[in-house]
């Protein structure tokens, strides 16, 4: 088991990258197939989690 | 229609999830949290597809007794990314939550492990706000009752099968978080859920044979009661199910006073008050919950 500050940044921080990959996938979904502008709002409060774990980290 | 658009970007994702899993909580919590977590979550989707009416899956993946191979990783992928963001913004991790003991206490599970779990149910709420947005309008998966567009409820719904999923891996997995009354609360938790997802059918079969109300009364009282173990637990249950899954109450009322009355626009203020509840908990979590000098977490639940 590794530490958590060890690796490469896609594999430590694989579960932030994953999750950056489904808000990429949504906002294609939503932007270009569905073109539905207003449900690529459904994106914004993964994106606030995401600031506010950013923020947390940069604190560490 | 679109799903490779969906499935091979998320399976690269989930791909990367199992080998972090592997490399910074250890072989056997990965063999446990993805080989029983896909058998759990497998399991739940058998039930719903085959016995309760709230949805059905329209895509052409593979499937097994009517369930789509790719979707209990889907809720794997919902659990371990929800579970890793919460330890990071609460910056506690297993050595700061068991301090050390072998044995858990249920003070201490009260208070230091029911927050991350139910700041993990918060970030779900987010992740399955954003999935359900897509899947619904492209017909992947759809409501039993028809319709085009995603009930809110599903949001609360989402965030009740992370906590007893992630109750029960946790349990599994971590030996000095141990808590008997875990497994009575997360096999509580599905009577509670089979009573809820099958109400519209018990109460016309009771109507006909009374003996059907203490079946269905006793697991939903019995879960009730064992909410009341810890606060936190009574506080997470209010949220989602009061305001999350009932929240069309509160949210008519809001409309009514916008002078919002037609179906899809009641919809659309159930599901914003719904997103700002979950949001709003969250927030409160982060700042009630958070230790004066939280530490990255270095050894992941």
């Amino acid at each position: 088991v590794s530490e958590t500050r060890r690796g490469s940044f896609v594999v430590r921080e694989a579960p932030v990258v994953a999750l950056l990959i489904l808000m990429a996938v949504c906002l294609v979904g939503l932007g270009v197939v569905l073109r539905d502008a207003f449900a690529v709002a459904s994106v914004a409060p993964l994106a606030a989690v995401l600031t506010l774990y950013f923020r947390q980290v940069r604190s560490y | 229609v679109y799903r490779p658009l969906f499935t091979y970007p998320v399976a690269v994702a989930t791909a990367l999830l199992v080998l972090h899993s592997w490399r910074y909580r250890g072989r056997r919590s990965t063999v446990i949290f993805w080989g029983l977590g896909y058998v759990v979550a497998f399991g739940r989707e058998v039930v719903y597809q085959n016995v309760f009416p709230t949805y059905r899956f329209s895509s052409s993946d593979l499937r097994l007794f009517g369930v789509p191979l790719t979707v209990p990783a889907g809720w794997l992928f919902e659990a371990y990314t929800s579970l890793y963001m919460a330890q990071f913004i609460l910056g506690l991790d297993r050595d700061t939550v068991t301090a050390g003991e072998d044995r858990m206490t249920p003070r201490r599970y009260g208070g230091l492990v029911l927050p991350v779990l139910c700041l993990a149910t918060v970030v779900t709420s987010t992740i399955s706000f954003a999935i359900e947005s897509v899947a619904i309008p492209m017909h992947w998966w759809q409501p039993r009752s028809g319709g085009e567009g995603m009930s809110p409820g599903w949001i609360p719904g989402h965030m009740f099968t992370a906590f007893w999923l992630l109750t029960l891996l946790l349990y599994v997995t971590h030996p000095p978080l141990r808590l008997r009354r875990n497994l009575l609360y997360v096999a509580l938790a599905l009577g509670f859920t089979a009573v809820v997802e099958l109400v519209d059918v018990i109460l016309p079969a009771a109507a006909r044979s009374a003996w059907l109300y203490p079946v269905a009364a006793v697991p939903a009282a019995a879960y009730l009661g064992s909410l009341f173990m810890w606060r936190r637990l009574v506080l997470f249950f209010f949220v989602v199910f009061v305001l999350g899954v009932m929240g069309d109450v509160p949210a008519g009322v809001l409309a009514s006073l916008f002078g919002v009355t037609r179906s899809g626009g009641v919809t659309s203020v159930w599901l914003a008050w719904v997103v700002c509840v979950m949001l709003a908990y969250g927030l409160w979590i982060v700042r009630m919950q958070r230790p004066e000098r939280p530490a990255r977490p270095v050894r992941l639940l």
